[in-house]
């Protein structure tokens, strides 16, 4: 059976499409708008997205994101990230599966012009299969011989085990690893 | 859940709640104080059964728990120790089992239960388990004195991914001292990555806020001028060797001017229970947080950065209200007129 490896990864879904990036390959990843003289590592073209949005930083082999206290900021785990006591800095220490939304201002609105992000430890060797889910109200999620059953999910549903991963974004499922997805 | 403990968290929410209402210390001290006197009333009433079980005197309790007479009569009087070794100290002279040594941590102290795979708990579980009666507190002294010379930490060698329940049972299994030795030395690694997390926490946000200070824990602290524990402390963090106390841990969130969810979050990291509104010093801090943050938001064009700001004004707080039991907190904070700054 194929299982994750262990690694770090982050998986960011904009205008439909999946880029998953490996972030042991360096320890700082910078995240915003590419302009002149301004290259992030992260580059979203999203107008709602800062310049200088964030960045995902490893320290001592913990994955941290810190928000620039940009302008209509981040979304994590649902929550708004605030600034702390006297604006500053609030590191926050990643967990798999914690989810993201870049550039979404304070309310959690999964559209077009926001960038949706996923952190996950597990590393799949295989790469992203999509499946059109319009129209379906019912959706069944099958891994390792497991199924879940969902009613008409919310965008950004992230279904994860050690032997794959579904997210669910309305119209399109991405998934990889061991997950099938039925829908009626 | 019992009921009991169903009541607790519901008292608990409620006096948290209040707390975020309070206008002034005014209102603090009158309108919770009262509320919380009840936990230090059942704290009193439960140390000294404990005292008479024990069939010790006062002053041989003391020397048995190794402290001083004087803060046994504190205790008796309601006062809470500061810390979660003092409690592990009562219950050990008190001779109790795994059981009841985590209701006491738990419901009186309100910190979290023994933990394996931290040295002392670990420690402390193998002399509950053996029941040394009267010997306990002696044995585990000596044992974690022993162990704490001899350990060598060895950073490369990387943790087994090991569950708390399995490394639980392994320990069970553990027949003699020569045997924890062995155990303890084999699973080093473990226990130098339980706080692991803290430790990366903490230096994360020292890294994100105080770049002016070269970055590193050791230059905020000497260059802010924090006492000579609290320098003691970081510096320890910074070398991943520091264990962790409750009070140090909220007097280095007030220092570093974290918010109430950061000094929550590492309390966390440091498998503690968040900041708790039925112990009265800990209400106070919640009281300060939650008035920081207010502040804050009602401010936030202020370019103003005065790193020692929340120090300043928790140390204001902390001295109109007369509590004995957090002086060394008291001390630790930056006088308020040192303009030093």
């Amino acid at each position: 059976m194929m299982r994750g490896k262990k690694g770090n990864n982050l998986i960011l879904i904009e205008n439909g499409l999946l880029t998953s990036y490996m972030l042991d390959d360096k320890n700082v990843w910078e995240v915003g708008r590419p302009s002149k003289g301004n290259i992030p590592d992260i580059k979203l073209k999203s107008a709602t997205v800062s310049r200088k949005h964030g960045k995902f930083q490893n320290m001592d082999g913990v994955w941290f994101y810190l928000d620039y206290n940009s302008k209509n900021g981040t979304i994590y785990n649902h929550k708004h990230i605030n600034a702390g006591i006297n604006g500053r800095v609030k590191p926050v220490m990643l967990e798999t599966g914690d989810t993201f939304l870049f550039g979404g201002g304070e309310e959690e609105v999964i559209n077009s012009k926001t960038i949706w992000g996923l952190y996950t430890t597990r590393v799949f060797e295989d790469l992203w299969r999509i499946m059109d889910s319009k129209g379906y109200k019912q959706l069944q999620f099958i891994s390792d011989g497991r199924i879940t059953t969902m009613m008409s999910p919310e965008k950004g549903l992230v279904i994860e085990n050690e032997n794959g991963i579904a997210i669910y974004m309305g119209d399109i499922i991405y998934m990889i690893g061991d997950m099938e997805v039925i829908g009626c | 859940m019992d009921n009991h403990l169903k009541d607790n968290n519901y008292e608990t929410v409620f006096i948290r709640d209040e707390i975020s209402k309070c206008e002034d210390v005014d209102e603090l001290r009158e309108r919770i104080f009262p509320m919380i006197k009840t936990q230090q009333e059942q704290w009193a009433k439960k140390i000294n059964e404990i005292i008479v079980e024990s069939g010790l005197n006062k002053s041989q309790f003391a020397e048995t728990c190794g402290v001083s007479r004087v803060a046994v009569n504190k205790w008796s009087n309601g006062s809470l120790p500061k810390n979660r070794e003092t409690f592990l100290r009562i219950g050990m002279t008190a001779g109790y089992g795994l059981e009841k040594m985590n209701q006491l941590l738990q419901r009186y102290g309100q910190y979290p239960a023994l933990y394996s795979k931290s040295l002392e708990d670990c420690v402390c579980i193998y002399v509950l388990d053996k029941e040394y009666g009267k010997e306990t507190i002696t044995k585990y002294k000596y044992i974690l004195d022993k162990i704490k010379q001899n350990i060598i930490r060895d950073d490369k060698n990387e943790a087994d991914d090991l569950s708390t329940v399995i490394f639980d049972e392994k320990l069970s299994n553990v027949k003699d001292e020569t045997e924890l030795e062995t155990f303890i030395y084999d699973n080093s690694a473990i226990f130098s990555t339980t706080y692991h997390k803290f430790y990366a926490y903490v230096k994360m946000h020292i890294m994100a806020n105080y770049s002016g200070f070269g970055g590193t824990v050791f230059e905020l602290a000497e260059g802010q001028g924090w006492s000579s524990s609290l320098r003691q402390c970081v510096s320890a963090i910074r070398q991943s060797k520091w264990y962790p106390t409750r009070n140090k841990i909220i007097s280095l969130g007030i220092h570093l001017s974290m918010d109430h969810e950061q000094i929550d979050k590492m309390l966390e990291l440091a498998h503690m229970e968040p900041l708790c509104a039925k112990n009265i010093f800990e209400s106070v801090i919640m009281f300060i947080l939650d008035d920081a943050s207010l502040n804050n938001m009602l401010d936030v064009d202020s370019e103003d950065f005065d790193p020692d700001e929340l120090c300043r004004y928790s140390r204001e707080i902390l001295e109109t209200l007369d509590l004995p039991e957090v002086d060394a907190f008291i001390t630790e904070l930056p006088e308020i007129n040192d303009d030093a700054w």
